[in-house]
């Protein structure tokens, strides 16, 4: 594509004004989940739901098969996530629970739930679908996160979990997607105002205040668990979509040196985040029986394992000394065992899942499903760098998880699903003719 | 279709994402290479446990192998916070009202506040470090205080909070005994002092370890870090002291430094003449070498009137330094003067050399001139005329002066180094003392005369009495050691202990002839008459020596002395550094106690008394026991046996009697009272005084009042003059029954052998 190319979707929709007629996928409607709400008109877009919004297509809209590649580095990720949540967890799982294969079974049944609930969605769900579930998840995570507050359960300071049964709801992780979606879904919507030169009511209201708002009610909520990375997350996912979505530069880079200042007095008023703050810069000076135990533990891992790794499931600090090494520090233990080829292997699979995954986005039919699979494979990558980054020492420690990796929750569960979306989206797009 | 500045920016949040993980590929690589040597240590470090296997530390025997140093099992007691802290959560949510940490600091310090002073806010205080696993709260806990922990952790149930490891710890059964030779071990069971320092490595053995790798919770991980390396014990001495020797010598002198009111302690080394064994080597004070960090009776004294507050540096500093000093072996460490008894070896040198004969004679005017400086002898009127043999007896000092002279410097140096006077003995204990002797270039005449006698030079113990016993010996330098085998625990032999002979200094003949004149000296009218033995012929010489230096006016009282003089079995040396005391001489301060202790060993060693007519007829009797007997048969018995008899009482057996069967007494005079029928004895009689009485008038005085006399000391009494009492029991004035036996102790006052 050269730049002359470049027109936006607002100029196209104008000039292709005719009704999509075209059903590409041949198949009866009835077997399309949610088809019937053919009909009715989409709260957002003002358009019959079955519209895929502000583009106005040449070309008809295929549904193909899933992307292969992407399901492989998906698949890789899980399968690679089962044998190392097993080896780094059967010692502690032993310890724990009198049983070694504890978090393995729970690791197992949640992958199971997860495709048992996202298989449909692959194969059924049209990509309008997902804009209904934008909305839908944005008010799930609002009233979980406010459920939370008042019923949760708490560790330290922090309180993050609604207990479910056996299940432990973390609402963060929901809304994180539910942020992405949203997000996705208003800088769709208004994109032609974001476009604009008007600044108010136009490129500042629509492309900041509006998904700001959006975002930071959502961040507002989290904050008040006071679950910093959490927030830190959040806000990053919504900065790179509204990167994406076409909010002007000059904004982005106000609202990113804002948050650099919010962030340091956050740092500076949270007591907590200090202790955090100051473990990180004085690391080795630290007891390893002290409060950067977790931390330099970790460390201990990473560096005992050498280039080559001790060998699958031989990790010694598995054995009570790397905290729960299933959880947060599973990395640690993947670099014990399988040295630094293991460590970059992971590395590239998450590299693979970014690559494939932004080809997916730049292939999607509208642009709310392109920048629903942006924001998500930039969740993952990103909560796994910095999952890498904590363990790593690179960052002050702060309670990620590694996806797919760290042993099962809701969290590995709402992972699958995301790639279930993005598998789903990249089955669509627009053939020639 | 998507908006192309909608794909750059993805591109470019691509390439950010990618270059992020990137970056901490470096990161990991940097980790795991350049850090990978610490951290690996940092694992193998907290992951294993190296507990050490103690070897046991190996036994020391006597030389008839009764056991002087051994071990002992006790106890260390410690706690395990984190499991406390634990199993208190644990019973606290199930509602259990228990307070763990209190019910442990309770029953921990009611059991080992007393003799271990661990009191209940030491042991809480421990237990609220719940990080940890094993803190220490007693060592060295007995077995019995073990017993008592136990069942209180039984009781309790607190198996995994409270714990008790085992350890070894050395144990003296003798306790003082030998203190000095043997030496004590720290508490990490190194050798400290005396045997225990210098054979440590032969007793300590080789430890084993017992590597094992542990989880986080001090559980034993399944992996290949398990390593066991076996203990190898220590091997076990057998030293060539003699328990009973040891004993004697200690005991004679305590009373020699006792009498005498010793204040630079005391120290006297038995020694075979012929091989080297020391049979006893001792200093008093002695210390308990189970509490070596107590101090003596008389330290403390010192410490006490040194007026300093018990919690300030200096008296912390004195003590230490008190303490310090009662652990050096005296008899190894210290130089001492050895005064007159060196005078034997500037004989054996003048003999040897032919430059005297023993009956040549000479006349001493009470002083002599050397380099026109005049040297008094001790006997300021003057020997007078005598022969060299008696100038050795009388401890002459112009005689020996001048019979040093005519050996010459050179000769006299020479000798002085070949009898091993300036080098160390090669004892087989570390800390051998230097002797102090004049540089051969600057060695003048004046030297060689005061050396003559045994003056103005210093030499160890040690060194002395190996010289003494190449005399005794026929002139053979040996080597001393202390240690006569090593085995391992099978009792094979690991080292055995030969004699080395270093040289021959002098000829065989010169030391009868030499040994002949001593014993003359000490059985006869000589200096050393304090040495004497009945029934063994002791060759003896006495010296006192006045220090110069660190106390001007202090001397230091010696003995050395060896037996039979013809075929020495063991050579003796005695020394009180500063008495205060009584007479201060050798021949009352050390040879008594020589005598003594040659009179106890001797038999014991196996060395048969042989009496002369005159000895015999001296000696004390034994008081037979004559109860039941008739009137008539009781005299003959007592008459047997040289005793009178005067009866008591109108019965026609005998009731009672005094003194009782098997009491020793002197044959003269001696007297039994029996009594008959219905009388007893009746403490009627007021024991006289008799003090500075000889021996002689004492019995006599006694014999009038109606009681016996047993003489303790000298037994020489008859054929010498101007032995007088020092002291007696019953005291002065004391009421006793007739017949009663009255202790006295005789000692040659008169003898001032002074240099």
């Amino acid at each position: 594509m050269s730049e002359k190319d470049e027109i936006s979707w607002t100029e196209r929709h104008k000039r292709d004004n005719a009704p999509q007629t075209v059903e590409p996928d041949t198949a009866p409607k009835k077997r399309l989940l949610f088809a019937s709400g053919r009909s009715r008109k989409d709260p957002i877009f003002d358009t019959p739901v079955s519209d895929l919004g502000t583009i106005k297509q040449d070309k008809p809209l295929s549904c193909g098969s899933i992307d292969m590649t992407f399901l492989l580095i998906v698949l890789g990720l899980l399968l690679f996530g089962v044998i190392m949540a097993y080896s780094a967890s059967s010692i502690y799982s032993e310890q724990q629970r009198d049983d070694s294969l504890y978090y393995i079974k729970r690791h197992l049944m949640f992958i199971m739930l997860a495709l048992a609930v996202t298989v449909p969605f692959i194969l059924k769900a049209r990509p309008w679908f997902w804009r209904f579930f934008a909305i839908a998840s944005y008010g799930g995570a609002v009233a979980l996160l406010l459920l939370v507050l008042l019923i949760g359960q708490s560790e330290g300071d922090a309180q993050r979990w609604i207990q479910l049964g056996p299940i432990t709801i973390q609402p963060s992780e929901i809304a994180k997607l539910a942020v992405a979606m949203t997000m996705a879904l208003l800088m769709t919507k208004y994109e032609k105002q974001i476009m604009s030169d008007h600044k108010f009511g136009g490129n500042f209201r629509y492309g900041v205040l509006l998904p700001g708002a959006c975002m930071g009610l959502i961040v507002l909520l989290v904050a008040a668990e006071r679950h910093i990375s959490g927030v830190m997350i959040i806000c990053m996912i919504g900065a790179a979509v509204m990167l994406l979505g076409g909010t002007k530069m000059r904004w982005i880079l106000l609202l990113g040196g804002a948050v650099v200042v919010m962030g340091t007095l956050l740092i500076v008023f949270s007591s907590y985040a200090d202790t955090r703050l100051d473990i990180w810069l004085r690391i080795d000076e630290l007891d390893p029986l002290g409060e950067a135990w977790q931390t330099l533990q970790g460390l201990y891992a990473i560096g005992s394992g050498g280039l080559f790794g001790l060998g699958l499931g031989n990790s010694r600090q598995k054995f009570g000394y790397v905290s729960e090494p299933q959880n947060d520090f599973i990395f640690t233990i993947i670099c014990e065992e399988l040295g630094f080829f293991g460590a970059v292997a992971v590395l590239l699979l998450f590299g693979l899942l970014a690559w494939r995954g932004f080809q997916i986005a730049s292939k999607a039919p509208d642009k709310f499903c392109a920048l629903t699979v942006y924001g998500i494979v930039f969740k993952t990558v990103l909560q796994a760098a910095l999952n890498i980054a904590v363990v790593t020492n690179s960052m002050p420690n702060t309670g990620i998880s590694l996806p797919f990796f760290s042993s099962g929750g809701t969290a590995l569960a709402i992972q699958i699903f995301e790639m279930g979306i993005v598998l789903n989206i990249s089955r669509f797009s627009y053939v020639d003719k | 279709m998507i908006h192309l500045n909608v794909l750059r920016r993805a591109r470019f949040v691509c390439i950010a994402l990618v270059a992020v993980l990137v970056l901490l590929a470096v990161r990991i690589l940097w980790i795991q290479t350049a850090q990978y040597d610490r951290y690996q240590a940092k694992v193998i470090e907290q992951m294993t446990t190296e507990s050490t296997v103690n070897a046991d530390r190996g036994n020391i025997y006597d030389t008839n192998g009764i056991l002087i140093a051994t071990n002992i099992t006790t106890y260390r007691v410690f706690i395990a916070p984190r499991t406390i802290a634990e199993a208190q959560a644990e019973a606290d949510e199930q509602g259990e009202d228990v307070n763990l940490a209190e019910l442990i600091a309770l029953g921990l310090s009611e059991r080992l506040y007393d003799g271990y002073d661990v009191t209940y806010y030491d042991v809480l205080e421990q237990t609220t470090y719940t990080r940890y696993l094993d803190r220490t709260i007693a060592r060295q806990v007995d077995e019995k205080t073990a017993d008592s922990i136990l069942a209180f952790i039984d009781e309790n149930e607190l198996e995994r909070m409270v714990y008790m490891e085992a350890t070894g710890t050395r144990y003296y059964p003798y306790g003082t005994l030998a203190s000095h030779m043997l030496g004590f071990t720290g508490s990490d069971s190194t050798g400290l002092y005396g045997l225990e320092y210098s054979y440590d490595t032969l007793l300590s053995g080789t430890p084993g370890k017992y590597i094992v790798a542990r989880d986080a919770q001090g559980n034993e991980m399944p992996y290949e870090y398990e390593e066991y390396i076996e203990a190898v014990d220590g091997y076990n001495l057998t030293s060539t002291i003699d328990v009973f020797i040891q004993a004697a010598l200690e005991e004679q002198l305590r009373t020699a430094y006792e009498e005498s009111g010793g204040q630079n302690r005391a120290c006297g080394i038995a020694m075979d003449p012929n091989t080297g064994a020391i049979l006893a080597m001792a200093t008093y004070p002695p210390y308990d070498l189970n509490d070596p960090w107590q101090l003596n009776s008389y330290d403390t004294a010192t410490l006490l009137s040194s007026g300093l507050a018990g919690d300030s540096e200096d008296y912390a500093k004195l003590k230490s330094s008190l303490l310090l000093n009662s652990w050096s072996n005296k008899a190894l460490n210290e130089a001492y003067i050895p005064g007159s008894t060196f005078k034997i070896i500037t004989s054996a040198m003048a003999l040897e050399q032919g430059v005297v004969e023993e009956k040549d004679s000479f006349t001493c005017n009470g002083a002599y001139y050397v380099s026109g400086i005049k040297i008094r002898c001790h006997k300021t009127e003057g020997h007078g005329h005598l022969t060299f043999a008696g100038g050795i007896q009388q401890s002459c000092n112009p005689i020996l002066m001048e019979v040093g002279l005519r050996v010459g410097l050179e000769a006299f140096y020479d000798y002085f180094n070949a009898f091993g006077y300036l080098s160390k003995t090669g004892i087989d204990l570390a800390g051998e003392g230097n002797s102090v002797f004049h540089a051969q270039d600057n060695f003048r005449v004046l030297d060689l005369a005061t050396a003559s006698f045994g003056q103005n030079f210093k030499i160890t113990p040690v060194q002395h009495i190996r010289a003494i016993s190449a005399v005794a010996n026929g002139g053979y330098l040996v080597t001393p050691h202390v240690v006569e085998r090593v085995t391992d625990d099978n009792g094979n032999v690991i080292e055995e202990a030969s004699t080395k002979q270093v040289r021959q200094v002098v000829s065989t003949a010169v030391c009868a002839q030499i040994s002949r004149i001593l014993e003359a000296g000490v059985s006869q009218n000589g200096g050393a008459r304090n040495a004497y033995v009945a029934g063994y012929r002791i060759a003896a010489k006495t010296g006192t020596s006045e220090k110069i230096g660190d106390n001007d006016d202090a001397y230091i009282c010696s003995c050395v002395a060896y037996a039979p003089a013809e075929a020495p079995a063991i050579c003796a040396l005695i020394m009180v550094d500063e008495p205060t005391k009584g007479f201060l001489y050798g021949s009352t301060v050390a040879a008594p106690y020589i005598a003594k202790f040659m009179e106890t060993v001797l038999p014991y060693m196996g060395v048969e008394a042989e009496y002369t007519d005159e000895e015999l007829a001296k000696m004390a009797v034994t008081v037979p026991d004559l109860r039941s007997y008739t009137i008539e048969q009781a005299t003959a018995a007592a008459k047997r046996r040289g005793l009178a008899v005067r009866v008591v009482g109108s019965g026609k057996y005998v009731t009672s009697q005094t003194p009782q069967g098997g009491t020793k007494i002197e044959k003269e005079n001696g007297l039994i009272v029996i009594y008959t029928g219905d009388s007893t004895a009746q403490s009627t009689i007021s024991v006289p005084n008799l003090s500075g009485m000889s021996a002689m008038a004492a019995n006599q005085t006694l014999i009038n009042s109606g009681l016996n006399i047993r003489i303790d000391g000298t037994q020489s009494y008859l054929s010498g003059t101007g032995a007088a009492v020092v002291s007696q029991s019953p005291a002065a004035g004391e009421l006793a029954a007739p017949g009663t036996v009255v202790s006295v102790t005789i000692r040659y006052l008169n003898e001032q052998d002074l240099e």
